[in-house]
């Protein structure tokens, strides 16, 4: 922890109306962002973020400075989206053994089905496999591909080893791939 | 293919490891990811690839996927956003200054209304009566001071009958003037 951010500490654990401003100022993007992506509500995300605010300035005075200020705010923020996820999860996380095996398609010269997909198409396919991933797969992926953190700052937010992250990324890439190939449409053969 | 949830980690991988669909792919997205492989290791899974073009397309079409996950938009926090917050904050400071000292009476009521239900309980003797059929056929040391079995006990009667006149105080009235009397008759 810096010493600008030690300062802010001391005047969040003040009380400073001034800080608790700073804090939300310099950190409401990426706080929304995240909790948005892990809830994968927008609507939400507002409430979700403020929560997240409101839950650090109560908590201030148990942080105690080993990791940097926005790992800590960055993880009551994640773990505020799960929660959330996890009592009003509208549509059923599909268990990571419900595909049958042999995700890798037959051998075929041909482009695959995901190629062959438009961008925006799979976009939108992307995001609604990514609600369905069960969690704590779910997570970890966005951590590391929507939020760009490093295997270590990943382990460092869920509090896992880093084996485990990469044993959930390799999951959850796969099981992603196989949601995809599931609900695309099959390429026509002659 | 189905994902082998104990693939080896990254740094326990060596160059001789057996290859196979699932450890190439782990491998290549270890690779992706800058994560540290070892370079002979790495060479045996793109050789493995290439020579697999049904794992080749799984490990494209994770690249483009993580590429999808990539280029997510972030959000940006609408206007007035930190003055919300604030506000939230001073509202669960009030709220939370309501409730606590609300919370501290409603215990302090209880601890009262306990102590004075117990020292009243303390403080009042328990009524040992019996039930009504054993009340009325069991006999009662009351019962001899009955003029009869259905009037109310008169001690003063029944004592006056069983015990000398002169060895209660209570006939004394008449008895302060019978020793005079006695005396004189004696005489």
């Amino acid at each position: 922890m810096n010493e600008d951010e030690r300062l802010l500490v001391a005047r969040l654990r003040a009380g400073e109306e001034d800080a608790y401003r700073e804090l939300v100022d310099t950190y409401q993007d990426r706080i929304l962002t995240v909790v948005a992506r892990v809830a994968g509500s927008h609507a939400d995300a507002e409430d979700l973020a403020q929560e997240t605010f409101l839950k650090a300035f109560g908590a201030i005075d148990r942080f105690h400075g080993q990791s940097a200020l926005y790992t800590w705010l960055y993880r009551i923020g994640v773990n505020t989206a799960r929660d959330w996820v996890a009592h009003r999860r509208r549509r059923p996380a599909v268990s990571l053994d419900a595909f049958p095996a042999g995700v890798v398609d037959p051998p075929s010269e041909e482009a695959g089905p995901l190629e062959a997909a438009g961008v925006d198409d799979l976009r939108a396919r992307v995001r609604d496999a990514m609600d369905r991933l069960p969690e704590p797969f779910r997570t970890t992926l966005i951590l590391r591909e929507l939020e760009g953190h490093a295997y270590e700052e990943v382990a460092r937010i869920l509090d896992v080893s880093i084996g485990t992250v990469e044993s959930r990324l390799f999951r959850a890439r796969s099981k992603l791939r196989a949601l995809l190939l599931a609900e695309l449409p099959t390429l026509p053969t002659d | 293919m189905t994902p082998d949830p104990r693939l080896p980690a990254a740094t326990s991988l060596g160059p001789d490891d057996p290859m196979d669909d699932d450890l190439c792919l782990f491998v290549l997205m270890l690779d992706r990811d800058g994560r540290d492989v070892p370079p002979a290791l790495l060479e045996r899974a793109r050789a493995w690839a290439d020579e697999h073009p049904a794992c080749r397309r799984a490990a494209d079409d994770m690249a483009a996927v993580d590429a999808v996950l990539a280029s997510e938009p972030t959000r940006t926090a609408p206007d007035g956003f930190t003055d919300r917050v604030l506000a939230a904050r001073r509202r669960r400071d009030r709220e939370g200054g309501r409730v606590l000292p609300m919370m501290q009476r409603l215990a302090a009521a209880a601890a009262l209304l306990l102590a004075v239900t117990i020292g009243v309980d303390m403080s009042t003797p328990g009524g040992a009566a019996a039930g009504d059929d054993l009340e009325r056929d069991r006999s009662h040391a009351v019962d001899l001071l009955r003029p009869d079995p259905f009037a109310a006990p008169d001690v003063d009667a029944a004592l006056r009958e069983l015990l000398p006149h002169h060895a209660l105080g209570a006939a004394a009235s008449s008895d302060d003037e019978a020793p005079a009397r006695d005396a004189a008759e004696d005489r």
